[in-house]
């Protein structure tokens, strides 16, 4: 009973771990680069341009796949 | 029109883990009865009923509107992100494909494997029929509370999301088999553009990033990731295949 519930709550844990960092760091890395990047823009006083935000997911995703392609022809 | 692209969003995202879930869920009934993996499933969805029951008012009452969005803006985009990238390897042949059948015959053979306790209900076959539910459903669920909370349509997103559940498992039991005809990774790409769609535009709302069009935005960063990830299927299937010629004219 106590190795069941042990083994489930392990693959809740693994779950939120693949979802924010394990599988994909970069993604949450980009992500992160994008908050940050829109907080000091604003704490600047210079109200966010609407261009920067999916331009940041963009190229976070681009980077991410290209990592990948490279990872598989190596 | 923002609650129907958060209907779509969560019917589609709900059917994608419903089929996975219905696999594992099938796999144990076919080896240790229906009994174990029913009761299994009826947990998991009372378990996962009960977050949402909580963490959904919660969020809405305990956050201001611009944390709130901030925080499930980024969530979004992560998870959103993790199921756009996975559909475009996939799609661009990267990635093999998610087989139902091969995971039906994996998880059966597993659980032929484990010797019978002869009771009812079974208690492996209950652990993997439960995590199975669980973790598919906790999935849905996050997208339930994001899409739900942020849109101001949690009740409706919670309603779509069960009703959709209830229709992919009652036409995998009819069916009584696998149902590994649904173009699931389609369907992975079509909510990853939606959810990234969503993220973006929230977390920006969150750090009062004025959007041209407001709410219609969405619809323009859709388009813009639609076309995105389509490119970025042929940059990379064309990347393969220079790759394999340049390997071939080497050797």
């Amino acid at each position: 009973m106590i190795e069941t519930v042990s083994k489930i709550l392990k693959s809740i844990a693994s779950f939120f771990w693949d979802l924010l960092v394990g599988e994909t760091p970069g993604l949450s890395a980009g992500v992160a680069t994008l908050v940050i990047g829109l907080v000091a823009l604003h704490e600047g006083g210079i109200s966010a341009p609407y261009l920067i935000p999916p331009l940041v997911v963009v190229i976070t995703l681009f980077f991410s796949l290209r990592h990948e392609l490279k990872k598989a022809s190596s | 029109m923002s609650t129907s692209v958060v209907i779509v969003a969560v019917a589609l995202a709900s059917a994608v883990e419903m089929v996975e879930a219905f696999t594992i869920l099938l796999a144990v009934a076919t080896t240790k009865g229906w009994k174990t993996s029913i009761s299994a499933a009826a947990t998991a969805l009372l378990v996962l009923a009960v977050i949402v029951a909580i963490l959904g008012p919660a969020l809405l009452h305990v956050l201001p509107i611009d944390t709130l969005r901030t925080i499930v803006g980024v969530v979004t985009l992560i998870f959103g992100l993790q199921w756009v990238r996975k559909a475009i390897l996939r799609s661009s042949g990267l990635k093999a494909l998610h087989d139902e059948d091969a995971i039906f015959e994996r998880e059966v053979k597993e659980m032929s494997q484990t010797q019978n306790s002869g009771k009812v209900v079974d208690s492996v076959g209950f652990a993997v029929a439960f995590k199975g539910m669980f973790l598919e459903g906790l999935e849905v669920v996050i997208i339930v509370l994001t899409l739900g909370t942020t849109s101001g349509h949690l009740l409706v997103s919670s309603v779509t999301a069960v009703l959709t559940a209830v229709i992919v498992f009652g036409v995998g039991a009819a069916l009584s088999r696998q149902l590994s005809s649904v173009p699931e990774n389609k369907m992975k790409m079509a909510v990853g553009v939606m959810l990234i769609s969503f993220g973006t535009f929230w977390s920006g709302e969150g750090l009062h990033v004025h959007w041209p069009l407001s709410d219609l935005s969405i619809v323009g960063l859709i388009a813009l990731y639609a076309a995105v990830s389509y490119l970025l299927v042929q940059y990379l299937k064309s990347a393969q295949v220079t790759e394999a010629n340049r390997r071939s004219s080497a050797s």
